[in-house]
Formats: C-alpha cells, structure tokens, sequence
C-alpha cells in the first residue's frame, strides 16, 4: 500500500480525532489532581477507544481471508488500517499517561510500539520496494511463481546446453513438458505427429549426438563450465560460490564474455542465450530477497498483534478487576 | 541428406509475451507457499503462547498477579506489594475505604467539612516509592478555593486559599500575634550591630546560644529557653541582693526560684553565718546610716529587709513582671518553660502555628535570620519574630516541584485524634497460615 492523495480523507479524519482526542487529554491531565490515570474515567475512555481501534486493526486479517466480503474493499480496510492504527497509539499513550507502567502493562507498551515501529517500517518498504524491484528485476515473475520459473529456465538451459554437448546426463526427474523452453511453440503444422511426440523426438535426437558441430575440447570444457557454474546457479537455492559468481549483471556478462574467447563461433548463440537464462535468474534471486524484505514485517507485525490482542484482553479485565 | 540426419536447428531465445504466460503454472494458488504459511503459523503460535503464558499469572500463582500492577506501591505498603487483595477486597470497584481502615484510623480532617473524600481519591497508589500523604493541591483547593460552599460557617479570613502566595493564602497568624509570655527580653540587645564585649561576655551572640535545638525531636523543635542553661552565664549579676557589700567575694548570688520564701530563707542564712564568722560586722556602716546596729538581731533585720528591697524591687523585675505583693514578697507572673505559645492559664502553651508542621531541622541548612529577619532590630518581648508568609516564598514558591504541595505543612487528618488500630499476627499481616 503506498500513501498517496487517496489517503487524505482518512489522513485529515484521524489527524481531527487526534487533535480533538489532545486537546480533551491535555483539559484532563491538567485538571486531574493527581495526574492522568489510566483508571481514572477519562483514562478509560481513553483505553476503550484505543482497545476499539486495536480491535478494528486486527480484524484486517478476516476481511483478507474473505476478499469476496461485501464489507467495504480491502484497499478501504487497509487505509483505515494505517491510520487508525496510528491514532490508536495516541489513545493508548494517554490512556496510560505517557508513563510504560510495568509488568503486563509494560510489556503491551514494549509490544504496541513494536508492531506500530514494524507497521510504519512495512509501510515505508511498500512505498519504495515496489519501485526498486521493477528497477533491478525487470524480469521479475509472480513471487508465488519463482521457483517454477527457475525450474523451467534450468531445463531450458539444460536443452540448450545438449544442442552442443549431447546429454547432460541430468535429469530434473520428469519428461520435458510443452512448455519447457522457447521451442515448443514452433512446431510444424503439417506434422501429424503431436506436439508432445515432436518435442521429445527432438528431445531424444538432441541428447544422442551433438546437434551444433564444435570441436570435442570445447564441447567437454562448455559441459563442464555448465555443470560446475552455471547449472548450480539455476537451482532453486544455489550455492555461496553460484550466487558470488552472478551476484550482479556485470559479473554475468564477464563470465560469459570470457567463455566466448575460449568456445568457437557456432556456439557463441548458445552462450549469449545461457547469459540471458543466467541474468534472469539473477533478477529472479533479487526480486525473491527484496520480497521478502518487502512481506518480512508482518512475521513481527502480525504475530505480535494478535499476541497483543490476547494480553490486551487480559490486561482489561484484570485491571478492572483490581 | 534424409531429413532425419539433418542436425536440429538451433532456435535463439525469443522471450515474447504468449511465452511468458505460458511460463505460469495456473494452479499455484493452491499450492503451499513456506514464507506464508509460517505467517500463518506465527500468527496462531504467537497469540496462542501469549494465552497459555499468561494463564498462570491471571490464576494468581505464587503472587502473579502482581504482573497485572500498574506500577510500585508506596514504600510504607509494600508489604502487599504481591498480594492485590490485601487491598482490592471487591473485583471491579475501586479500593473501599474499609481496607483502608483496617490500619489506618483516618481521623475526619474537619468537622465543619461537608463531604469527605475517598481514601483513594486523594492517596493514590502505585505511583512508586512516595509519600501517599503528599497530596497534590488540587485535593485541597477542590474546597479550600471556595470553602463557603464546602464548610459550614467556614473562618472568614481563610475562605478561598487557593495556592502558596501573598493574597491567596493567608498570612500566617503567629506572625500577627503577641507573645504575651512575663518576661523582658531584648533581641536587639542581644545581637548589636557591632561587636562589643560586657562584662566579658562577647556581643553579638550566636542565635544558638540561646536557641538550642531538641536533638530528640524529630522535628528539631528548640528547647525552651531557661535561666539556668541560657541566662545565668551573663545574668547572674541580676541576682544578686548584697546591696551593702558584705559578702565581699565570698557572696553568692540568691537562688533563681518562684518561691519568694526560699529566697528570703536563703539571705538570711547567708547573713547570719557571715556574722557567725565575723561578729566585728555590726561595727561596719550600713550603707549613709553611721550609726552601728544597736544587736544582732536589729543588724541582720536592716541587711535582710535591705537586700530583699534591692533583690525585689530592682533585680527581679529585670526580667520578670510581678502579679501582686504578698505578705511584703512579690508573685512572679509564672513564666512556663514552654517551647510555643505562651497562655497564663494553659501551662503546657500552644503550637506557634496550630494548623501547620514546621520542621526547624528541614531548615537547619538556612541562617536563622534568613527567616526570622527582624531579630536584629526586636526590642520589645511581645515580638513573636516569626517568618511572614514571604519569607517562605523564595523556596516554597513558584517551584512547581513538591515544595510549594500544601501537605509540606499542613496535614489533612487530624493526627491528634488518631487512635491505634486492632494489632493483628504479623502471620496474617503477611498474609501467611500461623506457624
């Protein structure tokens, strides 16, 4: 969610009700005689209010779970969700006076201000993220989507490699799929041969004999730069040394340049198409790390709000019990 | 060549959009996905362990509840620092007074007050190591700032205090009152402005030489100021009654008591052994009379009654004023060895200040005269010479700290009523089965 013009209604409300919220705390403070209480009326009136808003705040992750709901659109929730989540941080410090208290009420102040600190950091992240994956990972996929990606760009690599090495001997452990690589699409018509028969016809052919003549020197040292290099780093979690390998665009374009000075010309196209299989599985390794640094707040936000929800609860009843 | 035996044509990567989409696997939605799921899990786990941690101290196992405290109790309760129910006897109410009670008599602060307070209302707790007796002034001037409404038939001149300052707080009334003690006494004599010396007594004297302070109060009150301890040192003289000279240096000065009798007892005892040691005397001239004494008897009768009107009529009333004359002695006005008020008819005095605590050793720091400006110039005994309202100001002020709380000197209870609570087992203070 990124804060922009669409907030401002939500924005300007909740900067009324806390100013209307201070200016009521500031009347109360000054007049009580022995300072702002959280058990006094208005320190309850405060606590309500915030436990309401609290109790809205969590109720985000329901209205998530069931997007077909006719209660208002996500994007509604979520604004709501940032700013009166902020507002709530006011209530509950002048709910508790501005002091943290201790034993339980300490512990709900320590975690309050966690998940607030972990809510704007996630926010911040969702305003800049966003851009800067579409900067570095032009390539990138659907986060879900990533390892399937990668699997097909190791087989693809892997048919690519065959045209000038023969087999592999590797095997992801399930037949080429139609999908598997830029050929499968461009089967000729006329056949009458199924496009499944066809891709594993050339499939058999390719891994029988070298279908791109090169000298048998330059067919072992591409295999074995393939296999030791660059094949480790299409996998789906790749080596220290894979990933320092191809740790930005410049590396991957050094490394295949230097594999181009030592392979002969007629398989100068396989290599410049491993590059691109390589760069996009860079992009692909940038965009998985930026995501996660981009969801990775909510495993403190979300947790500690609901653990807080609970300790909330109990602080309520008990303080009022005693 | 046959068409099989051809090589494949090698195709370069075309990565077109229809290739793109063809890419994605269209069921992973429902698929598991690990960064997600723990999200999930976290988000059970978290709350979960969040219940089943704090199920112990809801139950109140081994003192837990203390977790729920907002903060320290008071140090003078914090015996019950883990047992909330010494005080919250009832759930969801505010502490009843009669928890209060079970300790603390709380005798009524006035009884022309309309309404008392809550005992929590004004002694609030868990606000740490304070004084629970030291209670904000709004407590105070809740009533105090309109007391015609808050009192039945409230004192005029104390009917709206509203802080710690000239014109809305009254000034202090021993600072207006009289101190009608019988004797003469002459500050300024004392304390001249230049050093000077009498009969070898160095002028002016240390406040302390008089004023001494009562290490046994806790309060540091002074001790009376008497005679003995005090005056003697320098005043001895005023106690002499050889007006003719007799003695010589073998003369002792008369006793300092308020029994006329003893006294005379005393001269005629001291001028019956002088004439025992030296029967000569009666040769010696009684003063301008040339004539001797005619005996014994007519010589000791003149030097009696001629000391006793010198020691009388002059001597004492230095210091002291007289009630009457009596049987040819004086009454001394009584003048009690108090350290406040002085009434003739209330032996033990009055407090200077009756409504207020005044602790001279939280002030011990401060010259005397910094607050009892006026001793310096004070002639007359029927000057008090205690602070004014703005001599306290420069500390008791404007300080917003809890120099200025109205509890600095005045106590909301009367303590003179308060009587000792039910002593209980230390067990059941403790709340602890008897051993």
């Amino acid at each position: 969610m990124i804060v922009d013009r669409s907030h401002s209604r939500w924005m300007l409300g909740c900067a009324a009700l806390g100013l209307g919220s201070t200016a009521a705390y500031v009347f109360y403070a000054l007049r009580a005689p022995n300072g702002p209480s959280g058990g006094s009326p208005a320190g309850l009136a405060f606590a309500f209010a915030g436990a309401g808003l609290i109790g809205f705040e969590c109720l985000l992750s329901l209205r998530k779970k069931y997007p077909a709901s006719p209660l208002g659109r996500v994007q509604t929730w979520l604004r709501a969700h940032i700013w009166l989540g902020l507002l709530s941080l006011l209530l509950i410090l002048f709910h508790a006076g501005f002091r943290w208290g201790q034993g339980l009420a300490l512990l709900l102040m320590w975690l309050f201000a966690v998940i607030t600190a972990s809510g704007v950091f996630g926010l911040v992240l969702q305003r800049y993220l966003p851009r800067r994956i579409t900067e570095l990972a032009p390539r990138e996929t659907l986060y879900d989507q990533i390892p399937q990606v990668i699997r097909l760009l190791r087989m693809e690599a892997d048919e690519r490699v065959e045209f000038v090495t023969a087999d592999l001997g590797v095997d992801d452990g399930e037949p080429a799929a139609l999908y598997a690589g830029g050929k499968k699409f461009y089967f000729d018509a006329a056949q009458r041969k199924s496009a499944a028969e066809k891709v594993e016809a050339e499939r058999q052919k390719r891994k029988a004999s070298p279908q791109i003549a090169v000298d048998e020197e330059a067919g072992r040292a591409l295999k074995a730069h393939y296999l030791q290099e660059i094949r480790p780093f299409l996998a789906l979690r790749p080596s220290g040394f894979a990933r320092r390998l191809f740790h930005n665009p410049g590396a991957v374009s050094a490394y295949f340049q230097y594999l181009r000075t030592i392979m002969p010309v007629a398989s100068h196209d396989v290599l410049r198409d491993l590059e691109a299989i390589c760069e996009e599985r860079r992009q692909l390794a940038v965009q998985a790390r930026l995501h996660r640094w981009l969801h990775g707040w909510l495993y403190v936000h979300v947790p500690l709000s609901m653990a807080f929800l609970v300790l909330t609860a109990v602080h309520a009843v008990l303080s009022l019990r005693y | 060549m046959a068409k099989e035996d051809k090589p494949l044509e090698y195709e370069r990567r075309v990565l077109d959009t229809k290739g793109l989409a063809q890419r994605i696997d269209l069921d992973y939605q429902g698929r598991r996905e690990p960064f997600r799921d723990w999200r999930r899990r976290l988000g059970w786990l978290a709350p979960a362990v969040a219940a089943v941690g704090a199920l112990p101290f809801v139950l109140g196992l081994g003192g837990g509840e203390r977790v729920f405290s907002n903060g320290a109790v008071s140090r003078s309760h914090a015996l019950f620092e883990d047992r909330c129910t010494a005080c919250h006897t009832e759930a969801f109410s505010d502490v009843a007074d009669a928890a209060c009670k079970k300790c603390h008599d709380g005798p009524p602060h006035q009884a022309k007050a309309v309404g008392e307070a809550r005992c929590g209302e004004c002694h609030l707790e868990h606000r740490g190591a304070v004084r629970l007796a030291q209670v904000d002034n709004r407590h105070c001037t809740r009533c105090h700032a309109d007391l015609a409404a808050h009192a039945r038939n409230p004192p005029l001149k104390a009917a709206r205090i509203t802080a710690f300052r000239p014109g809305r707080h009254p000034e202090f009334r021993a600072a207006s009152l009289p101190d009608r003690r019988p004797l003469k006494l002459n500050h300024a004599a004392h304390l001249p402005p230049e050093p000077k010396t009498i009969r070898g007594m160095k002028l002016p004297i240390d406040c302390s030489g008089c004023h001494v302070t009562d290490r046994a109060s806790p309060q540091g009150d002074l001790l009376p100021v008497t005679f003995e301890q005090h005056c003697r040192s320098c005043h001895e003289r005023e106690l002499e009654f050889d007006v003719y000279q007799l003695l010589g240096a073998s003369g002792v000065p008369a006793p300092h008591t308020k029994d006329p009798q003893a006294i005379h007892e005393f001269i005629v005892k001291t001028y019956q052994n002088l004439l025992a040691l030296n029967p000569a005397i009666l040769q010696t001239p009684l003063g301008r009379d040339l004539m001797p004494a005619a005996n014994a008897p007519a010589w000791l009768a003149a030097v009696v009654a001629q000391s006793e009107t010198f020691l009388f009529q002059r001597k004492c009333q230095y210091c002291h004023e007289y009630e009457e004359v009596r049987s040819s002695f004086p009454v001394v006005r009584p003048v009690h060895a108090i350290r406040g008020q002085y009434q003739q008819e209330r032996p033990e005095g009055r407090p200077w200040m009756e409504q207020a605590r005044f602790s001279h050793r939280a002030h011990r720091a401060a010259q005397c005269e910094s607050c009892h400006a006026e001793a310096r110039s004070s002639r007359k005994s029927s000057d008090v010479l205690a602070p004014k309202l703005a001599g306290c100001l420069p500390c008791h002020g404007v300080t917003g700290t809890a120099q200025e709380a109205c509890s600095q000197c005045h106590l909301y209870h009367d303590k003179s009523q308060e009587r000792d609570k039910d002593r209980r087992p230390i067990e059941q203070l403790l709340g602890r089965q008897p051993r």
